[in-house]
């Protein structure tokens, strides 16, 4: 008997290997998902820079809902819309910013990200990027899908939203705009040079 | 039953492997790469460098270089940046400091993100950007972290001695594998 399952286990570990192995085995097209390049902006905005920033309140990871206006007089705000969870840009986009909390509060700003996922999907994602989850507020916008971006003007025809960087004073005026190639990383340093312009 | 699955479970890493791009291996030649971004005197001075750059490797005065590939977005590098520290301490304290030289390059990051990196972490040792993955594209593109240590030895040729992806587990012992690397 023990011979037996010995000779399936070696079948099975050969089917296995034959499977895996990316020289050998042909996984038809179609069963793979093929991103290539995207287009690097795939929506219109809006809103433009001067105008009021359209109020919104998304539920958090934190499990209360987050109010754009409740920053109103107190903070500004950066908000990172991000493409979606566990992608490779986006994944190393936010841990970036995780680890520049003193920035942000320099400049007396606070930081919302926001994705189209679900909070399960956004919990597990933020996790892996660091263990204790990251400093800031992160908001789905899953249901309805993508209401807050379509509001602003970045839902991609995918379902996915830009990778766009809003950034709104204290009166609740949109000073700052970036709908970045998709397929980049915008840079923080331009990010905190805006701040700081707009608390000069 | 067990055993036969776990090694059935292995081969299919190894075979799957096979499907990623390589960065730079053991005996392979090393580029010449372009070095830039701000560095402190004492950072010039430590690899024997003048003037502000951008600077070609080969310039680097020592036998051997070790030089991380790492992102200031990457969270590994983020986690590993305290344990690199250790092994820079660790490289200045050891007989091979005049011999082999330790660098960092900071691949998609702006000098604003490196230099952020830097005071972050309270990095000593030389930082240099690659804002435009140019020289991610030249070492064969690896994840971050990596390490690649070069022979800077020969005149006309650099040699790849070691290549590392993913976090050290003991900066000391580490530096050891590295040194015995550069012995052989």
């Amino acid at each position: 008997m023990t011979k037996y399952i010995r000779l399936y286990s070696l079948l099975a570990a050969l089917l296995i290997c034959v499977c895996a192995a990316p020289s050998w085995a042909k996984v038809p097209a179609e069963l793979v998902y093929q991103t290539g390049k995207l287009k690097p902006v795939d929506s219109v905005l809006n809103i433009t820079v001067g105008e009021t920033a359209p109020d919104f309140a998304l539920p958090s990871l934190a499990g209360k809902a987050v109010q754009l206006s409740s920053f109103h007089g107190k903070k500004n705000v950066v908000i990172s819309f991000v493409p979606a969870a566990f992608t490779p840009i986006c994944s190393d986009q936010w841990p970036g910013y995780n680890i520049a909390q003193d920035l942000f509060e320099q400049n007396d700003a606070i930081l919302l990200g926001i994705t189209a996922d679900n909070i399960p999907t956004q919990y597990a994602w933020t996790r892996q990027m660091n263990e204790g989850g990251v400093w800031f507020p992160v908001l789905s916008d899953f249901w309805p899908h993508g209401k807050v971006a379509q509001l602003y003007g970045v839902l991609r025809t995918d379902g996915t939203t830009e990778r766009a960087i809003f950034i709104i004073d204290k009166k609740g005026i949109i000073r700052y705009i970036d709908v970045h190639d998709i397929n980049t990383r915008p840079d923080l340093g331009e990010i905190i040079r805006s701040l700081r312009k707009i608390n000069k | 039953m067990f055993r036969y699955l776990s090694a059935a479970i292995v081969t299919v890493f190894l075979f799957a492997g096979a499907a990623f791009a390589e960065p730079m291996q053991k005996g392979e030649d090393f580029p010449d790469i372009t070095l830039t971004g701000n560095q402190t005197a004492a950072q010039l001075s430590y690899l024997g460098l003048s003037d502000n750059g951008p600077w070609q490797i080969k310039d680097i005065d020592a036998d051997f270089v070790i030089i991380e590939i790492f992102s200031m977005y990457c969270p590994h590098c983020q986690a590993e940046a305290p344990s690199v520290n250790k092994l820079f301490t660790a490289l200045k304290k050891s007989k091979s400091n005049a011999r082999i030289k330790l660098i960092g390059v900071g691949v998609g990051n702006s000098d604003f993100e490196v230099n952020f990196f830097r005071k972050k972490y309270q990095v000593e040792f030389p930082l240099f950007d690659d804002l435009d993955f140019e020289i991610h594209e030249e070492v064969g593109k690896p994840g971050t972290p990596h390490f690649f240590m070069v022979d800077l030895s020969e005149e006309n040729i650099l040699k790849t001695v070691s290549s590392f992806a993913g976090r050290m587990k003991d900066p000391k012992q580490f530096l050891i594998s590295l040194q015995k690397a550069a012995r052989h």
